[in-house]
């Protein structure tokens, strides 16, 4: 009996620590200009970790852990969601990449933001035009602008694993909240009918 | 000397090889001119912020180069000037006259003329190439036309290749006028036919004119040759003139999509000129996308935006307007090509900018229809394959 007990508690242990923590393996990779992690969140504004590839949007909304910073802090600030292909001996620098979001106007610099529009496409939409070429890994970038500056050149990033139609997160999600703050994308600020993929 | 000191020797001119390419790849770069794979736009004015915003975004917004990707779209500004201006001589060696522009169109090349306006970056992109095998210079036109039929059978000629349009926005022409004018509001096709082959030289003689000056004369303004907006205009008046092509014996050229056509002129023209004018590149002008290039670039002190003060559009009802088209035309072959474009990519070019059947290419995706918005211009996404006007 009580090792009945134990290992449920190992179980339900591990199923927090893995619907918190991500997968316990890492990106086969360090990238130098990531700066931060990022945390996913679906259209109830719960933190995600894994999904469908075929989900469109790919998710609600991304959050940063690092705050927007010096010239990013302004007025008219954006974040833009990208994917990017890990290529193993090409420099991260060079690995090529898709936007997954317009730019979105956030309004908690502490905790830039890209917001998903229900005209946002899926994760395999990336995945058809540069497939997984470096055990599954696909990397998300959170890139933050401004008026009159150009894109800037670290990112807060987050590392995922692509099994067939699955994606999961890799290594350690971030601890941002989905509510800290809000976003709209540019997709609706020019045509209100683009709803936002997050339900109000 | 033994293997071992050749192979030393052999590795160190190896280094030195590279050593000199590396140099000079980054001489090449210096310039900013496109390097082989980049993808290279030229042609049309009205076209050519939306397809800037397209490739770089706009203030915040990022285009499509800003996913830092080893292959960039270089999209060549008609003429020269980021404000739509026409180059001229300096006024000190005498009398301005124009200039024709000149562009880069690859890395290590010579300039060339630059291709002013979508007729002109039409025609460069069938001259790229000849007897079948194309340069790959150019690896699109914007142009608010289709290719003619002539235009195909010269492609094939030149380039190997059919020519592939995809409709990628929409726009307005109308009739702009001083914002104190003397013309009417409502400018019908059948009095623009008039007007511009010289029937009709004062507002009075327009039937119904009611204006404060029957006797003055019309100054009628169209865009100089080449320029594709001045075909869409003439085109849109032949159903007004039984299907012929209208001749504008009475118009003066200027530069297409500028205010200071109008408002430029001297003060006794300005009422009395008419120029077509796009919806786009108005709604861009009263954004405060362009700056007073008259003042000098300073973070501390930044340029005033141009705006459209001093002209205005007639768009009531029964004036004037066409809509017309924003098209990217580039080779059937670079469409059907397996020459796949980015790193560890499985699309080429076309398909991942342009055109791609059941997918999202640049053009049609959410954010990059979202750049087209804000430039102005309904987005759209329609397949003209090899059509021809």
């Amino acid at each position: 009996m009580a090792a009945l007990a134990t290992v449920a508690v190992v179980v339900a242990a591990a199923i927090v620590w893995l619907t918190t923590r991500g997968s316990a393996a890492a990106a086969p990779y360090e990238d130098p200009a990531s700066i931060g992690t990022l945390t996913l969140c679906d259209a109830a504004g719960k933190p995600v970790i894994s999904g469908s590839t075929s989900a469109a949007p790919f998710v609600a909304r991304v959050v940063s852990s690092t705050a927007a910073a010096g010239p990013y802090a302004v007025a008219g600030r954006t974040a833009t969601l990208f994917a990017h292909q890990p290529r193993e001996g090409a420099d991260p620098a060079e690995w090529s990449g898709q936007q997954l979001t317009a730019a979105a106007r956030y309004t908690d610099p502490a905790h830039p933001m890209a917001q998903a529009t229900v005209k946002d496409v899926a994760l395999a939409d990336f995945l058809a035009a540069f497939p997984p070429r470096w055990h599954g890994s696909v990397q998300l970038r959170l890139a933050l602008a401004a008026p009159d500056a150009p894109p800037s050149g670290h990112y807060a990033s987050l590392d995922l694993k692509v099994d067939g139609r699955h994606w999961q997160v890799v290594g350690t999600p971030g601890t941002a909240s989905c509510t800290t703050g809000d976003a709209t994308s540019t997709e609706t600020l020019l045509d209100p009918s683009v709803t936002s993929a997050t339900r109000p | 000397m033994s293997k071992r000191r050749t192979a030393a020797g052999t590795a160190l001119v190896g280094v030195l090889v590279a050593g000199a390419l590396a140099a000079s790849q980054h001489s090449a770069l210096a310039d900013g001119a496109p390097q082989p794979k980049d993808v290279v736009g030229v042609g049309s004015d009205i076209m050519q912020n939306s397809v800037n915003f397209l490739a770089d975004g706009h203030g915040a917004d990022l285009g499509y180069n800003a996913a830092g990707n080893k292959y960039r779209i270089f999209s060549f500004d008609a003429t020269g000037d980021a404000n739509g201006r026409k180059p001229f001589t300096d006024p000190a060696l005498g009398t301005p006259t124009q200039l024709n522009g000149t562009v880069t169109l690859r890395a290590g090349t010579s300039p060339v003329q630059r291709p002013n306006g979508g007729s002109a970056g039409l025609t460069a992109l069938i001259n790229d190439g000849k007897n079948g095998v194309s340069a790959n210079k150019i690896s699109f036109a914007r142009s608010p036309n289709l290719p003619t039929a002539a235009q195909q059978t010269a492609a094939q000629q030149n380039l190997g290749s059919a020519l592939h349009s995809v409709q990628i926005a929409t726009d307005i022409d109308y009739i702009a006028t001083a914002t104190t004018t003397n013309a009417p509001a409502n400018l019908t096709g059948d009095d623009l036919v008039k007007i511009y082959t010289g029937q009709y030289t004062t507002w009075g003689q327009i039937p119904g004119y009611a204006g404060p000056a029957p006797s003055a004369t019309i100054k009628p303004l169209i865009p100089q040759n080449g320029a594709g907006m001045r075909t869409v205009f003439l085109n849109a008046l032949k159903q007004f003139n039984g299907g012929a092509a209208v001749n504008p014996t009475a118009a003066t050229e200027v530069q297409q999509n500028d205010p200071t056509s109008i408002t430029s002129l001297p003060d006794a023209e300005k009422p009395n000129a008419i120029v077509p004018f796009p919806k786009g590149r108005f709604t861009l002008l009263d954004g405060g996308y362009f700056l007073n290039p008259n003042a000098p670039y300073s973070v501390a002190a930044p340029a005033d935006p141009l705006t459209t003060t001093g002209i205005q559009l007639h768009t009531g009802a029964g004036a004037w307007s066409t809509t017309f088209a924003y098209y990217v035309i580039f080779r059937q072959a670079d469409f059907d090509s397996n020459e796949v474009w980015q790193p560890g990519g499985t699309l080429n070019w076309v398909q991942t900018l342009f055109y791609n059947p059941g997918a999202t290419p640049w053009v049609k995706s959410a954010p990059g229809q979202a750049l087209l918005q804000s430039a102005g211009v309904t987005p759209a996404y329609v397949d003209r394959g090899n059509d021809v006007q």
